[in-house]
């Protein structure tokens, strides 16, 4: 058992640990989570700073043989895209399970065992390389977010929750099928055989095009892609706060990981096809979602709409292709830092939503006004967050949105018009709500009283600011990790400027 | 070496004789907990015994049977199915209040029967164990017989059941006569135009007593009006007994019709699928939900026996698998419900939560039925569509994934209904018997032990296919 194995089963081993405490036991359920969650990440770093970036090959590689009748194995491993995404995971774990010390308060064991299969989830389809243990990983998560939504959302709950597994659900079937059809001409589950075979082009382009739907479809519902991001808004406000930072700031990225890492590489003659279409979907859903987070009046929902935006960025990097077919390199490297900084940020602002839920019961806009002159420290960090999300300089989100506009730009004119664009719908609906919300009056009797942030909410808030300067002043300490591997993408041609 | 292949069924019928004399001996209460006692241990020895047969792949008494790994291996399928049915059957009784042992000597007479069926060798020995197995059932299906709904699923079981039988009857005469034997392996060799009406007629005894479409009507009605242990024995014991015995009827004397009998495979496959889905959406009922769950569950399992047409070993061993993983979720769905004492989705709402373990096992059963991956309903979908993939029935493929979809919905709901829906607070919990707590057990760790780690079993059964033949 290595040291990734035990990062991706050491939630799982917590969470059967927790069946065992008495019901009422409501603290040592909570220290137990958070330690378990705090270790995981501990034990983690190490795969981050022992981590090779000169090789594109897999590190922490482990493979034992599984069902061997059907050529499926055991084969888990990080390279330089998925080692970022498990820090990624494993740094929000902890901050989500401080964050939810009051806002808890029925069936607390259970919501914490849930919070720790899906952290299980999200780790192994992270470093799952092998076709049939991603998918079951990928599927297995859904259960615990499922039942997150359901069983501690808002009023709505079930609603939302059912459409979120359905949604889910209708993509990775046609995935499945998609994936028994690569295993049946390739013969094997193994992520790097299934490469070799498309690079010896043993898959025709025709079978291609229906096999990257297939994928595609299942991907693009859970990133969400214009237009199938129905689901999501409907997620983000019933779900409980713990449930919508994780969707937005891991779950979402399982999609644009799962392009990276399976769709593309895997189907070079059709992503060359599709490239304009999915870039146009990405524009329309970078403009799409900004216009509606500019029309809410909710924040929840708000913040969800910004979601489709920004990982309309996302999307639209990692499908910068020029004409002759070749990835943009700042593109692919911009869309993964994108997909960290939306982790932080929007994770960051649901956080704060949730902080100002949890005092006032209500997420309403136009309840709100004036809240600097009784929460400074609140609205400061708000402030830092709202900021990182909207790229300003200094921050991580300018370096993700820059990079992905300068490989859009080099690819196709007409994308990178329509993103910078949305950068600045971007800056304009996060701005109202700062300033609808934060500045002026207080014109709410009931909002005179509000307690600023508690020492606990500080320490929440703490690793993630830091984080967001961090990765806004050091961007190479980052991008440099992804470097050989984007280079080295199987069946992927990469071009600079 | 001649009796050992008959010690399985002989320790059954031994086992069901005894409980029924040992209702003259005693009294009360004691006479049941003896009886499941005797029950359960001789189905233990059943299953010693017939794990003694693997490697055997003989014939016995002129070709009456033919015992083979396949054989072996089905009959074990049904005798843990109705291992784990008997396991679930003394809380049931006890809360229907209706305490008869010969219920328990039914239920292995049945067993009997099921365990002749699988490596029946002639036809007439697999018409004897088919009768055998199925008279016992329908006495079983009428056995709360103070229930209106119980008779009234009897009658229908038994009267159409009869039907089929005769079908059934019909197209064995209609093969003799062509062919001149009743011995599976040698019928093959004969071309003639009454075989495929034989084939006709068989095929319509089969899909009948597996509960296929266009013969699926009497599904629901008996489902719901059984007492629940019976319903589970249903659908894993009968259905694993007809499917033994029709994939060895049609893959070996009819390996010259494939055309034929793959066609019409194929069509009900699809409608099954169809038909078992769509209509399970409607239902409150969670025994008639499992019903038209268990249609299509079984035009899983047809999809991969017409993908048999062109690979037979790989069609033969998915659906052996997917019997073998179905067995465990359904008892295990069907446990949970005898635990809650309640039959509606309203009826079980908030369940989880007065009933932890109970409710947790319901929805790692239902979930399991949904093909969620890491269970073991997600491993036997796995090997049906990776099969009919690699055999090109590609349309065939996609509708069952569709109505896959589907059944998702339908099988969420049962989970949104335990662990979302405002709890009944009316109905006290009721106690739960250490058996149905083991079967609970049991068909928990199969479903994770054949979700995750499947390698050992589907082992054996890769290698099942080839003992069939003559």
């Amino acid at each position: 058992m290595g040291l990734l194995s035990l990062i991706v089963f050491l939630p799982l081993l917590g969470a059967i640990i927790l069946l065992l405490f008495p019901q009422g036991a409501d603290k040592a359920i909570r220290m137990f989570s958070l330690l378990i969650f705090a270790v995981v990440f501990v034990i983690s770093l190490p795969l981050y700073f022992n981590f090779d970036s000169t090789l594109s090959t897999l590190q922490f590689e482990e493979q034992i043989q599984w069902i061997e009748g059907i050529n499926a194995s055991y084969h888990i491993g990080v390279d330089g895209i998925s080692v970022l995404l498990v820090l990624l995971t494993t740094f929000l774990g902890p901050i989500v399970c401080l964050s939810t010390w009051t806002n808890v308060q029925i069936r607390i064991k259970e919501f914490y065992i849930s919070l720790l299969m899906l952290q299980t989830g999200m780790l192994g389809a992270f470093v799952a390389f092998d076709l049939l243990l991603f998918y079951i990983f990928w599927e297995v998560m859904l259960i615990p977010m499922f039942l997150l939504i359901g069983v501690w959302g808002a009023e709505n709950r079930i609603y939302a929750a059912v459409k979120f597994f359905l949604f889910t659900m209708v993509g990775s079937l046609f995935m499945f099928l998609a994936g028994l059809y690569l295993y049946n001409v390739v013969g094997s589950f193994e992520l790097t055989v299934l490469y070799d075979a498309v690079t010896t082009h043993s898959i025709p382009a025709d079978v291609q095009f229906w096999l990257f739907a297939a994928f595609a479809l299942s991907f693009a519902i859970k990133v969400p892609v214009f237009p199938l991001h129905t689901w999501l808004p409907d997620a983000h406000v019933q779900a409980p706060t713990a449930g919508s930072v994780i969707l937005a700031g891991i779950l979402l990225k399982m999609g644009t990981y799962g392009f990276i890492r399976f769709a593309i590489p895997l189907f070079p003659d059709a992503v060359v096809v599709f490239a304009p279409y999915m870039s146009t979907l990405a524009a329309i859903g970078i403009i799409y979602g900004a216009l509606m987070a500019l029309a809410q009046t909710d924040m929840k929902k708000l913040i969800a709409y910004s979601s489709v935006s920004h990982l309309g960025y996302v999307v639209l990097g990692l499908f910068a292709f020029n004409e002759a077919g070749k990835l943009s390199l700042h593109g692919a490297e911009g869309a993964i830092y994108q997909m960290l900084n939306h982790g932080l940020s929007t994770g960051a602002l649901f956080l704060l939503v949730g902080v100002i839920y949890e005092r006032r019961h209500t997420k309403a806009i136009a309840e709100f006004g004036g809240l600097a002159k009784v929460m400074p420290i609140y609205a400061t960090i708000f402030m830092i967050t709202m900021l990182s999300s909207i790229g300003l300089p200094g921050l991580n989100g300018f370096i993700g949105e820059f990079l992905i506009l300068l490989g859009a730009f080099s690819a196709n004119m007409t994308f990178g018009i329509l993103g910078a664009l949305g950068v600045v719908l971007g800056a304009v609906y996060m701005l109202v709500l700062y300033q609808r919300t934060f500045f002026g009056q207080i014109t709410n009797d009931k909002n005179k009283d509000l307690k600023d942030l508690s020492l606990r909410e500080v320490v929440v808030f703490i690793p993630l600011i830091i984080m967001m300067v961090v990765m806004g002043i050091f961007p190479n300490f980052f991008l440099s990790k992804m470097h050989a591997t984007i280079e080295a993408l199987p069946n992927i041609e990469i071009f600079v400027r | 070496m001649q009796f050992q292949v008959i010690y399985p069924g002989t320790i059954l019928v031994v086992a069901a004789i005894l409980v029924l004399m040992v209702q003259g001996f005693m009294k009360g209460d004691k006479r049941l907990s003896v009886s499941i006692v005797i029950s359960v241990a001789s189905v233990i020895v059943a299953i010693a015994l017939m794990w003694q047969l693997f490697d055997v792949n003989q014939t016995f008494f002129k070709n009456a049977l033919k015992v083979d790994d396949f054989g072996v291996f089905l009959a074990l399928v049904a005798l843990v199915g109705t291992l784990l049915s008997l396991l679930i059957s003394a809380t049931y009784l006890d809360q229907i209040k209706f305490k008869h042992a010969e219920y328990y000597a039914l239920m292995l007479l049945a067993a009997t029967g099921m365990v002749f069926m699988t490596i029946s060798g002639d036809l007439l020995t697999f018409l004897i164990g088919l009768e055998i197995m199925s008279i016992s059932i329908y006495i079983l299906a009428g056995f709360n017989r103070d229930d209106v709904k119980s008779n009234e699923s009897a009658m229908k079981y038994f009267i159409l059941g009869a039907f089929s039988t005769g079908f059934l009857l019909f197209g064995i005469s209609l093969v003799y006569g062509a062919s001149g034997t009743i011995i599976i392996s040698e019928i093959g060799q004969t071309q003639s135009p009454l075989m495929i009406i034989g084939l006709g007629f068989i095929l319509v005894g089969f899909l009948f007593k597996v509960g296929a479409v266009p013969f699926q009507g009497w599904v629901p009605d008996v489902y719901e009006g059984s007492p629940t242990p019976i319903t589970a024995f249903m659908a894993v014991g009968v259905k694993t007994a007809g499917f033994a015995a029709f994939i060895r009827i049609i893959l070996v004397a009819f390996s010259g019709y494939t055309e034929e009998w793959f066609m019409v495979l194929q069509i009900v496959a699809v409608l099954s699928m169809i038909v078992g889905n769509v209509i399970a959406i409607s239902q409150r009922n969670l025994k008639r939900l499992l019903a038209y769950s268990s249609i299509a569950h079984t035009g899983y399992m047809l999809l991969a026996f017409a993908a048999a047409k062109t690979d037979p070993n790989m069609g033969s061993s998915s659906i052996i698998f997917y019997l073998f993983t179905y067995t465990f979720t359904v008892v295990g769905a069907f446990a949970a419900i005898i635990a809650s004492g309640k039959e509606t989705l309203e009826d079980i709402a908030g369940y989880a939560y007065k009933k932890k373990l109970m409710g947790a096992v319901m929805a790692i059963c239902f979930f399991s039925l949904a093909g969620i991956p890491s269970t073991a309903g997600f491993m036997g979908k796995l090997f049906v569509f990776m099969t009919a993939i690699d055999q090109q029935l590609y349309w065939a493929s996609i509708i069952g994934i569709i109505t896959s979809m589907v059944s998702v919905y339908y099988y969420l709901r049962v989970v949104v209904y335990l662990y979302m829906k405002q709890e009944d607070e009316t109905a006290g919990a009721l106690a739960i018997h250490w058996d149905l707590g083991l079967a609970s057990v049991l068909s928990v760790a199969g479903i994770f032990v054949l979700g995750l780690i499947p390698q050992s079993v589907i082992q054996i059964i890769l290698t099942t296919y080839q003992t069939i033949l003559p």
